[in-house]
């Protein structure tokens, strides 16, 4: 059933907020072998969920998302908890003063939060696999990772514990999981969406976006977000390609069966990708390093030191670094520009096939395994590294998930979601939900 | 090495001043005694093997290496 099925519901009076958030606080405690979640807020879901249960009583509307539970990635404040960003040493910060803008604009359309997520330290990887709280597991086999850094968000829809999930996106870290636990993810043009009272990582290329079980609910989230529903041109004026290149390379047989499922569609490829990657991993190092170099010279054994030592090299690289990856970021936005005023949406893979294996945490580069936690990116950072919005979207495949990027111009965030949309109704996306386990 | 002139880039004054252009010939120790750090003995291992990774992202970036 949509999220927005659920509100219809208790708008009308027919089911209780109350009991939707009872009945995920169940869920999350029924199943903590996944660890998707770090903090079920019991006390807080309840007070909001009789809170849009007095509302309709009294005869007032409590919003679009009325009683419909959600999680947040653990970077984001919630008044009341320290927000660790997946981080131990900051399990006992002091606790935010107030919630982030974000969820003030979900409680405000009746939207009951009920769990933080867990993530990769300080949202540094593409694995969810945490010091602190453990490796979230992937619902549909959880030998496999789900992906990260929003690991634990997406998990937590694809498993069914809540209706949906923010998460934050600086290389991949929504469209990763998203595509590995088989939901969907947005990833916004890059400042389109509030970032007050998010844990900062690489100030040039976060943002926050939503997990979902449908097109429709990915679109309903994002306008609430917004502010407004995300304007989008017909979908015969779009023109879809394929990403070549770079991006057909190393794929798996089921990835590249799962593309030409989508149908005949032309092939386009960009120059410079390898760059833009490189551009993306060295701009990321640099402002994720200087933005911890004060606690890393205080504290450095504090920090996960898969986190750490990758903060404190990048921390070392000079400022002329910085600005030269910057400076190549404008040359291969003009190419980016020329390809999709072509094309409307651009459509890659999100990664090279399904999740890798807990077990084998690599995948196959050129012949090479690397490290899955640092490599899981190589379709999704030359993306992002231009703050585009992307949909990551679920291929119908009968196996494991695969999920793919639909990719738009700055600001057409309409046409990636309504893009979305279409290929659910045509049946070439959907969701892959598991039942949650019983432990 | 990088065409300067068919792409645009590097802009003019880059490639900026090497970070650590010969990391892949130093130990662990070196590189990072290079650089200047002062490390608890459990960070150089790490450290060094990013700052490895780091050059060969500058040396891609710069139509160096693929």
């Amino acid at each position: 059933m949509s999220i927005a099925l659920d509100a219809d519901a208790v708008r009308c009076g027919r089911v209780k907020a109350v009991d939707l958030a009872r009945e995920a606080i169940g869920r999350i405690r029924a199943d903590p072998g996944l660890l998707a979640v770090t903090r079920c807020l019991e006390a807080r879901a309840l007070a909001e969920a009789a809170g849009v249960d007095a509302q309709v009583a009294r005869g007032q509307d409590p919003g679009p998302l009325a009683g419909v539970t959600y999680a947040v990635k653990d970077l984001f404040d919630v008044a009341g908890l320290p927000t660790t960003a997946g981080a131990a040493r900051l399990e006992h910060a002091e606790p935010a003063a107030c919630d982030a803008e974000a969820i003030v604009r979900l409680r405000a359309a009746g939207a009951v939060l009920v769990a933080t997520c867990n993530m990769d330290e300080f949202a540094y990887g593409f694995v969810t696999d945490n010091a602190r709280w453990g490796i979230t597991r992937n619902p549909h086999d959880r030998a496999r990772f789900a992906g990260g850094s929003s690991g634990g968000s997406a998990a937590a829809v694809a498993a069914g514990l809540v209706g949906f999930a923010l998460g934050s996106d600086t290389n991949g870290s929504i469209r990763i999981p998203a595509g590995l636990c088989g939901v969907y993810g947005i990833k916004p043009t890059h400042g389109s969406l509030p970032m007050g009272g998010v844990y900062p990582f690489v100030h040039t290329l976060d943002d926050i976006g939503a997990f979902a079980r449908s097109a429709g609910d990915l679109a309903l989230i994002d306008s609430v977000l917004r502010g407004q529903a995300a304007a989008a041109r017909p979908l015969s004026d779009l023109d879809p390609a394929i990403l070549g290149g770079w991006f057909a390379q190393n794929l798996t047989a089921d990835m590249r069966d799962g593309l030409a499922g989508l149908g005949p569609l032309p092939m386009v490829e960009i120059e410079g990708v390898a760059q833009a990657r490189s551009a993306a991993f060295l701009i990321t190092a640099y402002e994720g390093g200087h933005l911890h170099a004060a606690a890393l010279r205080e504290a450095p054994l504090s920090y996960d030191p898969a986190t750490r030592d990758r903060l404190i090299a990048g921390g070392a690289l000079p400022d002329a670094i910085h600005a030269e990856a910057l400076a190549y970021r404008a040359v291969f936005a003009e190419r980016m520009r020329r390809l999709l005023d072509r094309h409307g949406i651009l459509i890659a893979p999100v990664v090279m096939g399904p999740a890798p294996q807990m077990a084998d945490p690599a995948v196959l580069i050129d012949g090479a395994a690397k490290p899955a936690r640092a490599n899981l990116g190589l379709f999704t950072q030359p993306i992002s590294f231009l703050g585009l919005p992307v949909v990551a979207a679920p291929l119908a495949v009968p196996a494991l998930p695969l999920g793919v990027q639909l990719i738009g111009a700055p600001g057409a965030d309409g046409d990636v979601l309504a893009f979305a949309a279409d290929l659910e109704r045509k049946g070439l996306v959907r969701s892959h939900p598991v039942a949650p386990e019983q432990e | 090495m990088t065409d300067t002139t068919a792409s645009g880039f590097p802009a003019p004054g880059f490639p900026a001043p090497g970070f650590l252009a010969n990391a892949r010939d130093l130990d662990d120790e070196a590189i990072v005694r290079a650089l200047g750090l002062v490390l608890p003995a459990a960070c150089v291992p790490g450290v060094a093997m990013n700052v490895r990774l780091l050059e060969d992202h500058i040396a891609t970036l710069r139509g160096e290496r693929r």
